[in-house]
């Protein structure tokens, strides 16, 4: 079961302790600013997976800003938000955005990538097969068409794991917003889309 | 199988977070955490980059390194960094402004966070701000513009409203002013906005001289300056930052080898960063021309000599 498929249930690999305890720990950050750093531990590696793949090595610099950008803003955090992960990456999708040639040119970039320098790339590892490598590239292209806004909805499902409602609050936009841009991106999607679930059969 | 799984599973796969990296990341968090840290915590206070570091090398094995043996790095004249656009318009009482550099922006504030006038230009992408269905258009300069309104936050519980307005001027840049707490004001801001001239001014903090090819890439509060090679930011950067005092002896802060000497006329210190913090790097702790005390922080590749010919270089000019 993945988590956009059902908006209202909580993935159940987020344990409960650390969904209960991300508000706390930033309210505390409020008298104490070092209880911030729990937060990064918990979450530093996942959003980091989620600006790598967007846009690569740029994410380790990244980062920092993320979760500095976080610190600052900690007294922002709604409090009936126990969750920290969409408001992180709300932050990491508006850095994106500050980046979004960068990602542009990545996409473009892995879509001419010839199948033999797949391999030696770590961002282009075999995910399961010779087939899914061979595909990679079409899908990079089709994403580098994509309006940002719409591809900000469709990443954060689709590689952030987080449900409609939660994209919502990461975007600050209503939750037919996410629906509309969802549908748009996908129609677009749709002849790669298509293609790829052939040539994975 | 569906949609979004194929855009999970035939995406660009992530990279390895390195533990350099990571610690990278985590000190910057923590340098910004020990800036809004209570009193005991002043000593990762004054010296942010000192600890940053040292989180930098976080499992790294490290082999200890003969500090400034590198003969390749030269020194060069420094373009001093400005902000490109001076208000003419602006309401009085606001005083001199405080500047910001970033990645992305180079920014102007003058008063409060959640009372004044910012003013932020150089920026590529309008998506900087989030820009709400209710903004109102307007125009700048002959240029379209949105008015938005929003809230502004200054790092603690307390926020203000806010106006911005936010057009792409014709430097293919976009650039935006905000007015927040009682500059709050649609028709205020949108005048100030026009009262902008291409009029640069110079920042309070700057180094006369660097190494060859590098630039400012950050520059904080007036406060910081952090100088790169391109693309090589947070890794092996030069900073300078103001300090309120200087410290009695550098080796309470994790250095080692640490030397007295002059710079400017006044007493100085130089030392190296402690083995174990990493990748090691100059630190030097000495005064400006002016009185104002500041810290140095330098990659290894550059000589002693060269690190004490840049902290001649620092002036400060509130």
């Amino acid at each position: 079961m993945r988590p956009h498929d059902h908006a209202l249930s909580p993935p159940p690999e987020r344990a409960l302790h650390t969904i209960l305890d991300d508000h706390a720990v930033i309210a505390a950050s409020l008298e104490e600013p070092d209880a911030f750093g729990q937060l990064f531990e918990r979450h530093a590696r996942e959003l980091h997976r989620f600006l790598s793949r967007r846009l690569g090595d740029l994410a380790d610099d990244l980062l920092g800003e993320l979760f500095v950008t976080a610190f600052a803003r900690r007294a922002t955090y709604r409090a009936e938000l126990a969750d920290a992960r969409p408001w992180l990456y709300g932050i990491a999708a508006n850095l994106v955005r500050r980046h979004h040639r960068a990602e542009a040119t990545r996409y473009r970039a892995l879509a001419r990538v010839p199948l033999a320098i797949v391999a030696p790339d770590s961002s282009l590892e075999a995910v399961a097969s010779a087939d899914a490598a061979a595909v990679r590239p079409r899908l990079a292209s089709a994403l580098a068409a994509l309006k940002t806004a719409d591809l900000d909805v469709l990443l954060l499902l689709a590689w952030g794991q987080l449900d409609q409602a939660e994209v919502a609050a990461a975007l600050g936009i209503p939750l037919g917003t996410v629906r509309s841009r969802l549908h748009r991106a996908r129609r677009q999607l749709r002849p790669v889309l298509d293609d790829l679930q052939g040539e994975m059969r | 199988m569906n949609d979004l799984d194929l855009v999970d599973r035939l995406g660009p796969k992530p990279t390895d977070l390195s533990a350099p990296a990571m610690g990278a990341a985590r000190a910057r968090l923590d340098a910004a955490m020990a800036q809004a840290a209570p009193v005991e915590r002043r000593p990762r206070r004054r010296l942010p980059l000192l600890a940053a570091a040292a989180a930098a090398a976080v499992g790294l094995a490290i082999t200890p390194v003969l500090v400034g043996s590198h003969e390749s790095v030269a020194l060069a004249a420094v373009d001093p960094l400005t902000f490109p656009l001076t208000p003419t318009a602006l309401p009085g009482g606001l005083g001199d402004p405080v500047f910001e550099r970033d990645s992305n922006f180079m920014a102007a504030r003058y008063g409060a966070a959640l009372d004044g006038v910012s003013i932020v230009t150089e920026v590529e992408d309008d998506g900087l701000w989030s820009i709400p269905d209710n903004a109102q258009p307007a125009e700048i300069d002959g240029h379209p513009a949105t008015v938005i309104t929003r809230t502004v936050f200054n790092g603690t519980p307390s926020s203000a409203p806010a106006v911005t307005v936010i057009w792409h001027s014709d430097n293919s840049d976009w650039t935006a002013v905000t007015g927040s707490g009682s500059y709050a004001d649609a028709a205020r801001v949108e005048a100030i906005a026009e009262s902008l001239r291409d009029r640069a001014q110079p920042v309070d903090l700057a180094l006369s001289v660097a190494p060859r090819g590098w630039s400012v890439v950050a520059y904080k509060e007036d406060r910081i300056l952090t100088l790169a090679a391109s693309g090589e930011a947070d890794r092996n950067d030069l900073t300078v930052a103001l300090v309120k005092r200087l410290s009695v002896n550098l080796s309470e802060y994790g250095a080692h080898d640490v030397e007295t000497l002059t710079i400017n006329g006044e007493p100085a210190q130089i030392g190296r960063q402690a083995a174990e913090a990493g990748e090691p790097t100059w630190v030097l702790e000495a005064r400006t021309s002016s009185g104002q005390p500041f810290s140095l922080q330098a990659p290894a590749s550059l000589t002693r000599d060269q690190v004490i010919q840049i902290a001649q270089g620092v002036t400060y000019r509130p």
